[in-house]
């Protein structure tokens, strides 16, 4: 079920009426009744694999318990061996199976040896590599006992489908929302409002920002070859705000969802497109997946701790973990590798945690160095998008090829029957949305609340995109 | 509140959008049928992209005297044409001759949704809502105020509807309805269905429609290249339209005169026309 389709807006308010309308006296309800509308709303898409999510949670809730009455560490260890296979087994099999399979015959066949392995026609089940992080991050602390396990399998199981946050995060920790399970839940009304205002504005983000940008970045992307300088310079910004708006956008509405249900998910972006370096973008965009890694991946294999060849294997590591959790693509560990190498010089320099505040605090506009410093930060990522947004590397480098050789800055006409530049007077207008509200969740604050309600839902039903019903990019990570 | 203040705007962008589009400038032919009133041309060509850019309506005029308009619609089905007939008729449009191009179509039922989209400003009107109650249910058209404009914003959404307003023309003349297509085509190719429907209800309809009227109507193919696969689906087409004129093969050895399979260039539209002068009206 997508948020942005008819059938949410008609399960939302049922789930919700019923939750805190006739569930409310008990909290075991409420949550049976979570789990029930969470499946319903994973089985909307495709039910048979509601079983991988059971299988997931059920593997991960047996090892939890067993971790927590094991005391030898070997035991410990191969359970949680056998968590991280179960999970990252799955995740491999959906995901990169045909990936590895494809590489290997490619491989051969360009040493002239032609292999006859068939790839599998495999469906990518939805959320799968994020809920999938969400159990493992469990066992994980399960297992570094930083958490106690859970003996209730009801909350454990709402925990791993919780609906708002099952198909494309944020991935939460289970120290953070498991324990909210186990809280009796009052409805608050100033939590719910706050909630519906994320909603708007994340539909805002998606609808109009990210499914508008998407008609342009189809168009130029599927196109290139005949596109001038500026087309393709437009094309990469606009691919850097529909997937901003489009991720964002679901992280809101998935976080607003949340608090209409009395839950707290964490914030998984923080205005990213204003950092003033690539350390501090990666701190700002999918902070809950960039926190995992740090985590469970990056501080274990040493971190910025030890020499500088570790410094710059762990960097890489992580990176180029990141790009393919992505996808099963090769343009994407290149888009994690440029982003490995943009980082690198300001870990060497110790400058990745130069920027921990809110640029131009306190003030009405930024400095010229910072401007500077974010229009560099920001075209050093759109380079990188470029990669990440193309068919192929071939693609990829052929774009950026034809971006610097092609040297036309004209006004062109789309295919779309629109000018090149037309959606940049919308990106515009949210930019300066954002920046004039870079320290709120969302705009919708002040004495100019409701014109501003009233303004975005107006840009909501005139500007965006229902026509064309775009499903969320990061559905299919 | 939210939902309310949702609600009202709503309500007052479905008012003024409708607005827009009843009296303001039309943009596609459907909406310019529905502006139209107590017209006569003595010829008239329905179809799909293969009228819309081939058939030089000024040229036929040049050439007969005639006054003739192509209500022709890329990607028109047609159910589209036969809705258009109909709206024809309710607005004492009249035609002396009419011609229907059919080829594939012949196997489709029902309306496409450029189509449908062009009629959903004008939804409140009767012979509109009997049109489309044909077709599909369009309760939440009705019900949900501007839920009609959001489903079809790409057709009628606030830029068509912010055109209409401002009165602005499109680059083609909407009222002569022929809108060439540039240039020779590189791959040609194209594929006919391999079999063919045993009745096309709408087409039926439409012979029925101008049965006993002072309207005649001649159905006719347009030109298609020589790769095109299974081209013996026309020869079927003949056997369910025994006077249908057909024009498929006339430019086999005249690769210069398409755009595409499909599709011919000005230059091929414009001795196609001729040609149908010559046939047609001569």
């Amino acid at each position: 079920m997508l948020f942005n389709s008819i059938a949410f807006l008609i399960f939302l308010p049922i789930v919700f009426l019923f939750y805190w309308g006739v569930f409310y006296k008990s909290l075991k309800l409420q949550n049976l009744f979570l789990l029930l509308a969470s499946y319903l709303f994973y089985g909307w898409w495709d039910y048979r694999f509601l079983a991988l999510i059971a299988a997931s949670t059920l593997i991960d809730y047996g090892i939890g318990r067993l971790l927590s009455k094991e005391r030898d560490r070997v035991t410990r260890k191969i359970l949680l061996g056998l968590s991280l296979i179960s999970n990252l087994g799955l995740l491999g099999f959906f995901k990169y199976y045909n990936f590895f399979i494809e590489s290997w015959i490619d491989s051969w066949a360009s040493l002239g040896v032609n292999m006859n392995l068939s790839s599998l026609n495999i469906i990518l089940p939805v959320g799968i590599s994020f809920y999938t992080f969400q159990t493992l991050s469990y066992t994980i602390d399960v297992y570094r006992k930083q958490i106690e396990p859970t003996v209730n399998i009801i909350n454990f199981s709402v925990f791993v489908a919780f609906f708002p946050q099952l198909v494309a995060g944020p991935i939460e920790r289970a120290k953070h929302l498991l324990p909210q399970f186990s809280k009796k839940r009052i409805f608050k009304e100033e939590w719910a409002i706050s909630g519906i205002h994320l909603i708007l504005w994340g539909l805002f983000k998606k609808i109009v920002i990210a499914d508008s940008c998407a008609i342009y970045v189809n168009a130029i992307f599927d196109d290139y070859e005949n596109m001038n300088s500026a087309t393709l310079l437009l094309g990469a910004i606009y691919f850097a705000f529909q997937i901003y708006g489009d991720f964002s956008g679901y992280s809101d509405i998935a976080i607003g969802t949340g608090r209409l249900f009395g839950f707290d998910l964490m914030r998984n972006f923080n205005y990213p497109y204003f950092s003033r370096n690539i350390g501090e973008f990666w701190r700002r965009w999918h902070i809950s997946l960039s926190t995992w890694f740090r985590d469970y991946l990056y501080i274990p294999l040493g971190g910025s701790r030890g020499s500088k060849a570790k410094k710059v294997r762990n960097v890489f590591i992580i990176f180029l973990v990141s790009g393919f959790w992505h996808g099963a693509n090769w343009t994407f560990l290149i888009w994690g590798g440029l982003h490995a190498l943009f980082f690198l010089p300001l870990l060497l320099r110790k400058q990745n945690r130069k920027y921990l505040n809110q640029v131009a605090e306190n003030q009405l506009l930024p400095s010229f160095q910072e401007m500077f410093q974010m229009l560099f930060t920001f075209s050093l990522i759109c380079f990188a998008w470029i990669f990440f947004r193309a068919d192929s590397i071939i693609v990829a480098v052929n774009f950026i090829t034809k971006i610097f050789t092609n040297f036309t800055f004209e006004l062109q006409y789309l295919s779309i029957e629109r000018y090149n530049i037309e959606m940049l007077f919308i990106i515009g207008i949210f930019v300066l949305i954002e920046w004039f509200h870079r320290n709120l969740d969302h705009p919708f604050s002040g004495s100019l609340k409701w014109l501003k309600i009233i303004v975005i839902i107006l840009m909501l039903l005139t500007l965006g995109v229902y026509s064309d019903n775009q499903e969320f990019i990061y559905f299919q990570f | 509140m939210i939902f309310g203040v949702t609600l009202f705007l709503m309500i007052l962008l479905d008012k003024s959008y409708s607005y827009a589009f009843r009296s303001g400038q039309p943009r596609s032919k459907i909406q310019n049928m529905l502006q139209l009133e107590n017209k006569h041309y003595d010829v008239a060509f329905f179809g799909s992209s293969r009228t819309e850019n081939h058939i030089n309506c000024e040229l036929i005029t040049e050439y007969t005297g005639k006054s003739c308009i192509n209500f022709g619609i890329s990607g028109g089905t047609a159910g589209d044409m036969l809705i258009l007939m109909k709206l024809a008729e309710n607005r004492n449009v009249t035609f002396n001759q009419v011609f229907m191009q059919v080829d594939y179509n012949y196997n489709h039922f029902g309306m496409s949704s450029y189509f449908k989209a062009n009629l959903i400003p004008f939804i409140g009107e009767p012979i509109v809502k009997e049109q489309m109650k044909k077709y599909e249910n369009e309760f939440f058209y009705s019900s949900i105020p501007f839920y009609k404009f959001m489903i079809f914003d790409k057709v009628v959404g606030i830029r068509e509807a912010t055109a209409s307003t401002l009165r602005l023309n499109q680059n083609t003349n909407i009222n002569v309805g022929f809108f060439p297509k540039q240039g020779i085509g590189k791959a040609v190719d194209g594929i006919f269905p391999k079999s063919i429907k045993s009745r096309s209800t709408e087409i039926d309809l439409m012979q029925e429609h101008y049965l006993n009227t002072n309207t005649n109507i001649e159905f006719f193919t347009a030109p298609y290249c020589k790769d095109v696969k299974n081209r013996e689906f026309i020869e079927k087409l003949q056997l369910k339209l025994p006077r249908l004129r057909n024009y498929i093969a006339i430019f086999d050895d005249k690769e210069e005169f398409f755009f595409n399979c499909g599709h011919l260039n000005e230059a091929g539209a414009n001795v196609f026309t001729k040609r149908l002068i010559e046939d047609l009206f001569k």
